[in-house]
């Protein structure tokens, strides 16, 4: 039983890591916001880049995006079955 | 006579051979000390133009060593080193002496200073790869290298295409930056070539086709030196050109898209691959110092975190024989050292700060923003949350933790391991001194990659992606199923093609132009022949058999004349004098 | 300058035939020894010539004299002497071979193989010597007739229908073809002697296009043995032959003739302003453009490896057309290198296709699976020279293709550069299987007792050496090849 198992493994422990992985999502969108107020001038290459927690919101759009548009392009063109090449 | 200079690739290729005369530690020794020789030799290495050679009227340099082509070659060599340490295990010479003459290659690129060697090199890189596709041994392996080599093939093609009408119109068979000859033919097809090596869509579904169908130990190889290569001579002789940024950062997307549909673990990379060379040909086309020192720093750092990543998931392929995500599950228990050198490769793809993505990969983005290109940063940004997504979430996920397949798995060889184990220094090493890279990077860097905004900004993107991840983890469960890629074109094609060619093409030669001899010539001939023939028979044979039934007619009508009667005699006589006179008188008057 | 080697060259390996013949199959050593000698002697008389030629001599002699204009004469030139060197350098290679290749299947009828095989090369010999077209057009006649029972060995149904084909096709473009444009050719210029620059000018040309044209259609087509399309089939009919036939005279001697004869009259007989002006040059390289693509597209279909190697012979024949039909520097000597460049490439396919053969009696790519594992010089020297057909740097083929490219490139042509570009795709995929089945893939029948043959081994082994050598070192050829530009 390695260190991940008896992590992992663990109904309790799981939960405790999920609300640790919670509260670090909280902290991370936090310091990216009050970042401008308290390091003072930050350097934006562009102007939507000024919006509070730019990186939190993006990455979850990006993520959100990706998936959905991936799956459907899967689904109404690209995925065919294993062996299409094969006949 | 002094040496001045060795060519480490041809160290390489020519000390590979070396090999096949000895086994076992003997061997393992030779193949390790060939690549530690050629670092070696790199390191050692000064500023200059070496090996020049006067070739069919032509100049040809084959050791231009300067910034550019040293760093490059740094990298390569490292890579060898931790290749082959990674392969030590293998018995089979041939795939050592394939992989060694691979790099070889890879080097002779590197240090190519014309046209000519270029192609060499670029060749010799293309027939040893696919070696390590075909020395798998098994029909898909087979199949699929022989479309690599076709493809790669074409590209050299154009590349020689290119060259030659380089050369006829300027003389000179130099390479160097093309961007004078902007346009033209011959920088047309060079591009293409070298887009066709980068893996650039639509000319680069021979990636995700053929790297799944590689040796465990070969495909680490190919994931570092032929898209590498590549973007080398493209930062070379290409850099600023526009198209490169779109290519670039379409392409960055286009590897993310596929990979979320993909269930084979090293295809799921390969596409990853495409997605990262992105950035870099995205470098390249914006071509300020800051974007090509960022291709070339991701160039850097990607050899090594993505040979990792495919060391991690061969270990796994290795010792579970398995290479769909569907089939796998729960190796966290049994392969705790695997995973976390896949992760610390993970993270430096995904840019974690402290990883070496995270100072390199974000040159190249913040170039795109210093050059004020908001839709390529966007894109580029949302491209590394899909990386992220796939190389750090979901791979990871369905590989080791997911649902317990209960599968049977240990550990993989200590030497894989060890391999796996410089690459994770090297990731970790760049990442926390960045200054080590960015000294030798080709032009000078005033760039500074660890500013609380950009870190906080950094986890931000990559913390909620992760968020994003567990809210549709349902929706990513890997189906067994595969995606249709560009090589569609030629992989249906060509199966029509060949009947065309050996069904209506075929028959055409064989039974009609083939036969065609038979109409113009023997049936004619034969026709003449036997109309000669019945000539022959009716005419002349004919008018012969009457000239002698004449003959024997006429002979029994002069049997007459010698009767042996007296009476006919006298008649006869009679007769003739009468006939003559009468003709005397006719005549005379 | 007078001189009798070239004369030489062709009686030596006549005497040879002789001696082979008088020898017999009771001293087959001896016999053997005949070959091997007449084609080491024919090698160093052509060598012996070389400074001269290099020198800007044309030794040569005039043997007698027919009609003001037509002799029977000999004249060693660069373009002759590169012709000659590479056969008879090649034969001495076969001669080992065929020894291996006869003996290790017990062949029938070996007197007669090995003596019509030095009267062939003889004739080769004679038509790389020609002064004029007289002396050529005899020695390329009598290589047919002497080809024949090479061609029908076996003796079956099937070899002797081949046969037919074969001898059918050549007499009959020669004699209908080439005898009308040799007549024509007199009676325009009253000579039939080869010189540089040609004996039917420009002026000529003016005045009678149409007539030139017809004239150089005639040799174009009339010359046979070059297997332009549509007069290529006798070279597939003419595979049931035993394979060192098969690879030199259907590789080397016999297909070369032709493509050597054209090039001689595109260049020695007509100006390449004539040729410009009367625009027969577009015939000539659309034919042998189709000729290179639908070759190698027929060489993909077919599964018999002696089928695939004779229709990729016919397709690089005409990258030899195509040089000459350029009429620039680079096309010419593209053209030029790729006749000794391909002979040594192609004749080291079809050894390896006999040594095949004659260890597996296999003649079919579907059954070559595992095959490297017995017989690892015969795939390895395959692989080799298959290199040399696609045309990848460092090989001999790389250099006649990068001269022919410059040529369709200076002519400011694309079509050209993209048909070489599609055929050496096309070479790659029609090559490839046999490389990668012979290595890759899993044999379903044992093969223990598989061996190669010595005799047959290293000869194919030195030449596809050669192809490779060449490739790095041309500078021979090319010394050789330059000279015969205008």
């Amino acid at each position: 039983m390695n260190f991940l198992e008896k992590c992992l493994e663990n109904p309790s422990r799981r939960n405790k890591f999920k609300q640790l992985s919670y509260l670090g999502l909280i902290l991370i969108a936090g310091s990216e916001i009050i970042l401008p107020w308290v390091a003072g001038e930050s350097h934006h290459h562009f102007d939507f880049e000024g919006i509070p927690a730019w990186g939190s919101i993006y990455g979850l759009i990006s993520c959100v995006v990706i998936i959905v548009v991936s799956k459907l392009i899967g689904k109404i063109w690209l995925s065919r079955r294993e062996d299409h090449y094969d006949a | 006579m002094m040496l001045e200079w060795v060519h480490p690739g041809l160290l390489l290729i020519l000390g590979a051979w070396v090999a096949f005369f000895f086994k076992g530690k003997v061997r393992n020794l030779i193949i390790l000390l060939l690549p530690v020789g050629a670092l070696a030799s790199c390191l050692s290495m000064s500023s200059g133009t070496y090996g020049k050679v006067r070739f069919l009227g032509l100049d040809l340099v084959f050791g231009r060593v300067d910034q550019l082509s040293l760093i490059f070659s740094y990298v390569f060599s490292i890579m060898a080193v931790i290749g082959v340490i990674y392969a030590l295990h293998v018995k089979t010479t041939s795939q050592h002496v394939a992989s060694l003459t691979y790099v070889g290659g890879a080097l002779g690129v590197t240090f190519a200073g014309d046209f000519i060697s270029l192609l060499v090199f670029w060749e010799l890189m293309a027939l040893s790869s696919v070696l390590l596709v075909w020395q798998r041994h098994k029909p898909a392996a087979v199949s699929a290298g022989f479309r690599y080599l076709l493809v790669h093939v074409l590209g050299g093609l154009f590349l020689l295409a290119g060259v030659v009408m380089q050369v006829s119109q300027t003389g000179s068979v130099a390479f160097g930056d093309m961007g004078a000859f902007s346009g033209s033919m011959a920088w047309t097809l060079i591009l293409l070539a070298f887009l066709v090596n980068a893996a650039v869509p639509p000319l680069g579904a021979w990636l995700p086709d053929a790297y799944p169908e590689a040796t465990v130990t070969g495909a680490i190889f190919m994931t570092a030196f032929t898209t590498k290569s590549a973007v080398y001579v493209l930062i070379r002789g290409f850099a600023g050109t526009e198209i490169l940024i779109w290519l670039g950062a379409i392409m960055a997307i286009y590897g993310v898209v596929y990979a979320v549909l993909e269930n084979d673990a090293r295809r799921l990379l390969a596409y990853h691959i495409i997605s990262q060379v992105g950035y870099m040909v995205c470098g390249v086309g914006i071509g300020t110092t800051l974007a090509l020192n960022g291709a070339t720093a991701h160039a850097f750092a990607h050899i090594l975190y993505k040979s990792l990543l495919f060391m991690g998931a061969g270990a796994v392929l290795e010792v579970t024989r398995l290479r769909k995500l569907s089939d796998m599950g729960g190796l966290y228990k049994t392969m705790p050292i695997t995973l976390a050198f896949y992760m610390i490769g993970a993270f430096a793809i995904s840019a974690v700060p402290l990883f070496s993505g995270f100072v390199s990969k974000s040159m190249v983005v913040s170039a795109a923003g210093e050059s004020h290109m908001a839709l390529v940063f966007l894109m580029l940004t949302l491209a590394s949350a899909g990386t992220f997504l796939h190389t750090g979430l979901k791979l990871p996920y369905y590989m080791f933790f997911g649902q317990d397949k209960g599968l049977q798995s240990r550990e993989p060889p200590t030497n894989m391991l060890i391999a796996m184990g410089i690459a994770a220094i090297g990731c970790l090493l760049i990442g926390i001194f960045p200054g080590l890279l960015y000294s030798h990077l080709p032009y000078p860097v005033d760039y500074v990659p660890y500013t609380l905004q950009h870190i906080t900004s950094t986890l931000g993107m990559l913390g909620f992606t992760a968020f994003g991840f567990f809210l549709l983890l349902r929706h990513l469960d890997p189906e067994t199923k595969i995606s249709l890629d560009t090589d569609w074109f030629y992989r249906r094609i060509s199966g029509s093609w060949m009947t065309f060619v050996r069904g209506p093409l075929s028959r055409l030669e064989s039974d009609f132009i083939g036969e065609f001899y038979e109409f113009v010539i023997r049936r004619p001939v034969l026709g003449v022949g036997s109309l000669l023939r019945n000539f022959d028979v009716r005419v002349i044979d004919a008018a012969l058999v009457a000239l002698g039934w004449l003959t024997q007619k006429l002979s029994q009508l002069l049997r007459i004349t010698v009767s042996g009667n007296a009476q006919h005699y006298g008649l006869l006589m009679a007769a003739t004098i009468l006939a003559l006179t009468v003709m005397a008188l006719v005549v005379s008057t | 300058m007078t001189s009798i080697t070239p004369l030489l060259t062709v009686l030596t390996s006549a005497l040879a035939a002789i001696l082979i013949a008088f020898t017999g199959s009771r001293r087959s050593n001896l016999r053997e020894l005949w070959s091997v000698a007449a084609g080491v002697i024919m090698f160093g008389l052509t060598v012996s010539l070389v400074p001269d030629v290099l020198a800007g001599e044309k030794p040569g002699l005039v043997l007698f004299r027919i009609l003001p204009g037509i002799e029977f004469a000999f004249r060693a030139d660069a373009f002759g002497l590169l012709f000659a060197s590479g056969a008879s350098l090649l034969w001495i290679l076969t001669s080992f071979y065929s020894i291996g290749y006869m003996r290790s299947l017990r062949e029938h009828a070996q007197t007669r193989y090995f003596s019509c095989f030095a009267l062939a090369l003889a004739a080769t010999m004679g038509v790389a010597f020609s002064a004029n077209l007289f002396t050529l057009f005899l020695f390329y006649e009598a290589l047919t007739l002497i080809t024949y029972p090479l061609v029908g060995h076996k003796g079956t149904s099937e070899a002797k229908a081949g046969a037919r084909k074969y001898v059918i096709y050549l007499l009959g473009a020669a004699k209908v073809l080439l005898v009308a444009a040799i007549i024509l050719t007199y009676n325009l210029t009253g000579t039939l002697d080869f010189r540089q620059g040609g004996v039917l000018t420009l002026e000529q040309a003016t005045k009678q296009p149409l007539l030139l044209y017809l004239i150089f259609a005639l040799f174009l087509f009339g010359f046979a043995k070059n297997a332009l399309m549509p007069m290529h089939s006798w070279l597939p009919a003419a595979m049931v032959a035993p394979t060192p036939v098969s690879a030199l005279l259907h590789a080397v001697a016999v297909v070369k003739t032709g493509v050597f004869s054209t090039l001689r009259v595109f260049l020695f007989i007509f100006g390449s302003d004539a040729i410009r002006h009367i625009g027969s040059d577009k015939l000539a390289m659309i034919a042998a453009s189709v000729t290179i693509v639908i070759g190698s597209l027929l060489a993909l279909g077919q599964d018999n490896l002696k089928a695939r190697l004779a229709f990729s012979t016919i397709s690089q024949l005409s990258y030899i057309i195509l040089g000459g039909a350029l009429l620039n520097h680079s096309g010419i000597l593209g053209g030029v290198a790729h006749i000794t460049n391909h002979a040594f490439s192609k004749i080291t396919l079809f050894l390896c296709a006999g040594s095949i053969y004659a260890s597996t009696h296999k003649t079919k790519i579907s059954q070559l699976s595992g095959l490297s594992r017995r017989m690892p010089w015969t795939m390895a020297a395959f692989a080799i020279a298959s290199l040399s057909v696609v045309g990848i740097p460092g090989t001999s083929g790389f250099i006649s293709k990068w001269f022919l490219a410059l040529g369709s490139i200076e002519l400011q042509n694309p079509w050209l550069l993209a048909v070489l570009l599609t055929s050496s795709l096309l070479n790659a995929a029609y090559l490839g299987p046999i490389i990668y089945k012979a290595y890759f893939e899993k044999g379903s029948e044992p093969l223990e007792e598989v061996h190669e043959v010595p005799w047959m081994v290293v000869p194919l082994t030195v030449s596809a050496g050669l192809s490779l050598l060449l490739g790095i070192y041309p500078a021979p050829v090319l010394e050789l090849a330059r000279r015969v530009l205008p």
